[in-house]
């Protein structure tokens, strides 16, 4: 597909002090943007969307009304929805302190669990992107941490579980530790690579049009490497959302896990698919959240 | 890139400094809903180290808070109801944990003051050197060997070539290796084991994945109740009869005589409420059961004749820590015998 690059200059046509914005890429004059086939419209995507999901609930309905499966492996969908309202609005009536609850306690679960997911996640912002342009941008630390960044990240969390419990103990700590180390490394690759990708000619143009090398990073390496960094942050997102539920192992009475924990040891099937359920929704409107967050940091480019 | 690498030596030093303070900074989390820092000083109620609260002096207990720990949604809850016989100014806060080795480590920590364990982990932990001790008994019974309802296995030896899922080691695989021995038969030699969580295993046993397996409650009453699974008798015959759980208190904990007398007290009433005099109040386990657990009312009508809340230790339970020792010895688990007597710590139990 042919394209043009924007030009480099300041708008007052100062090169000798020109600053390079953003790489930016243009459709050439008059041709098509993307050579793709053309898809639905925003609307009858969403709805083309929901005909997988539609079919397995009906065929889900259909096996249970007939008896195939059993109820005890797999709640009928009105049990499950019934639960999910009653996890949802029902209301919550019990007296002990410790109980993990289900019913209407929907909303302090999902309070708990964002919670812990938003304060690891953003953690793992703050560690992973520097990190990742450290490992991107300079040969020293890449050969010095590099080793190191790709052993741990081939650690699952759940084999975090037991040193995270060991070392922060039951509660909080442990809990977001390990949501943190879901989330950290999609980032930390992420960035590494697409800051280590840089074109060499952005570079050198940026050099050429008076760009001081310490400010690099920040006028040329990082714009250019936007795309890949925000791809990195959803994979991260949702890896460390993923990671809630193991960081839920760690004696929490609250959170989508610990209820879905504590209704896995009394074998209560519909209550774990709520939960199942609410993991899924949420993780679907966090990413979108974030997309639309990310999307005017990186409208230059067609990434 | 080499030559326009924009981060120094000095400057990814700086930047690594920063992301580990961060990663520290993190981890440590906040203090809000915080189990391992909700600022438990039980020691501060020390005020006469081996006592028992049975004189005179009554002691107190303001802003203190005891941790301790419980199954998520399992029979053996009794803390649940520590609180309602709580000291003024004494704070219960319990905390739902997965295994016996969690509440071992949390205790070992600090993180739990007192909690629940098993004969297994009792004496795994007595051989590894933790300095954990029990103060009461917490509960009995909850176990149970299922069947398959058309698996053909109405006794233990009827095992024989089967597959039996088998959780992790806990009372559960020591009363089935017990049961075995006693018809000759061996696990994995004779029987097929899978090891299975225990949450998992009544799914496997509807799905006929196993023929058999030996679990805990509730998930052993839900095979009953929906047909899948028969209960294999004698499970309760073995040496170590139905010892469940025992109540432990943490090193450090065990001079506060006071605080130990309070807890035990505790455990005392909450166990007397759930099983007066050794009998279960149905309206009080329908309370725990179905509406803060929301078992199904089948299940908890079922469930009552295999559980129970304890406090009392006696030389019956003490004869059963030795039986359990004797075949984790005999079986390899444990290579050196014990001292069961500095596993007790008995002397704040409050007189029938």
């Amino acid at each position: 597909m042919a394209r043009v690059q924007a030009p480099l200059t300041r708008p007052d046509g100062d090169e000798s002090t020109a600053t390079l914005r953003a790489p930016v890429t243009l459709p050439a004059p008059g041709g098509p943007r993307h050579d793709r086939p053309s898809g639905p419209t925003a609307g009858s995507a969403w709805l083309l969307g929901l005909v997988v999901p539609a079919a397995l609930v009906a065929a889900w309905a259909v096996a249970s009304g007939a008896g195939w499966i059993s109820p005890r492996i797999l709640p009928p969908p009105g049990e499950v929805l019934d639960a999910a309202w009653r996890f949802a609005f029902g209301s919550d009536t019990r007296s002990l302190p410790g109980v993990v609850p289900f019913e209407g306690a929907g909303g302090r679960h999902v309070a708990a669990s964002l919670r812990r997911w938003v304060v690891a996640y953003l953690l793992a912002l703050g560690v992973g992107i520097p990190l990742g342009l450290g490992l991107g941008l300079s040969p020293w630390c890449r050969r010095l941490l590099d080793p190191l960044v790709q052993a741990l990240r081939s650690i699952p969390v759940t084999a975090w579980l037991p040193i995270s419990l060991a070392w922060f103990g039951l509660g909080e700590g442990s809990a977001r530790s390990l949501v943190f180390l879901g989330a950290v490394f999609p980032v930390v690759v992420a960035t590494a690579d697409a800051s280590s990708r840089v074109p060499a000619t952005l570079v050198e143009t940026a050099r050429m049009l008076g760009t001081p090398r310490r400010a690099l990073a920040r006028r040329v390496y990082v714009p250019a490497a936007l795309p890949g960094i925000v791809t990195g942050m959803r994979l991260g997102l949702t890896l460390g959302w993923m990671s809630v539920i193991v960081g839920e192992l760690t004696g929490q009475r609250e959170g989508v896990g610990a209820m879905m924990f504590a209704a896995r040891a009394a074998v209560q099937i519909d209550q774990i698919l709520v939960g199942m359920a609410t993991f899924a929704v949420i993780g679907l409107l966090g990413d979108l959240l974030l997309r639309a967050m990310t999307r005017p940091l990186i409208r230059w480019s067609d990434a | 890139m080499t030559d326009d690498s924009p981060l120094s030596r000095r400057r990814f030093l700086g930047l690594a400094a920063a992301g580990a303070g961060a990663i520290a900074l993190g981890a440590c989390g906040d203090d809000e809903g915080d189990a391992a820092s909700t600022g438990t000083s039980p020691t501060s109620t020390s005020s006469g180290a081996g006592t028992a609260t049975t004189g005179a002096r009554t002691p107190s207990f303001d802003g203190v808070t005891v941790t301790t720990a419980v199954y998520a949604r399992n029979h053996a809850s009794s803390p649940l109801f520590w609180q309602r016989f709580a000291p003024e100014g004494l704070t219960v806060e319990v905390i739902p944990i997965t295994s016996g080795t969690e509440a071992n480590q949390a205790m070992e920590a600090g993180d739990l003051d007192f909690a629940l364990m098993g004969p297994y982990n009792s004496l795994i932990e007595a051989e590894q050197g933790f300095g954990s001790r029990i103060v009461s008994m917490l509960s009995r019974q909850g176990i149970g060997l299922i069947a398959g309802a058309d698996a053909g296995i109405s006794s233990v030896a009827d095992l024989a070539g089967k597959r039996i899922a088998v959780p992790p080691p806990g009372v559960q695989v020591l009363v089935l290796t017990s049961l075995l021995e006693e018809v000759g038969l061996t696990l994995d030699r004779d029987v097929t084991s899978v090891p299975l969580g225990y949450a998992d295993h009544a799914a496997a046993l509807e799905r006929g994945d196993v023929d058999a397996y030996m679990g805990t409650e509730p998930p052993c009453t839900t095979s009953i109740v929906s047909g899948a699974g028969v209960r294999v008798p004698g499970v309760y015959d073995t040496a170590i009869g139905d010892f469940n759980t025992a109540l432990w208190v943490r090193p450090g904990l065990q001079e506060d005589g006071d605080l130990i007398a309070a807890v035990v007290a505790m455990q005392r009433d909450a166990a007397e409420l759930l099983t007066p005099g050794g009998r279960n109040d149905p309206d009080v386990w329908r309370q725990l059961l179905v509406e803060e657990f929301e078992y199904e009312v089948p299940v908890y009508e079922e469930v009552l004749a295999n559980i129970g809340a304890e406090w009392r230790f006696g030389d019956d339970r003490k004869a059963a820590m030795e039986a359990a020792a004797e075949l984790m010895l005999r079986s390899g688990v444990l290579t050196t015998e014990p001292d069961l007597d500095r596993l007790y710590l008995l002397d704040f139990l409050p007189e029938e």
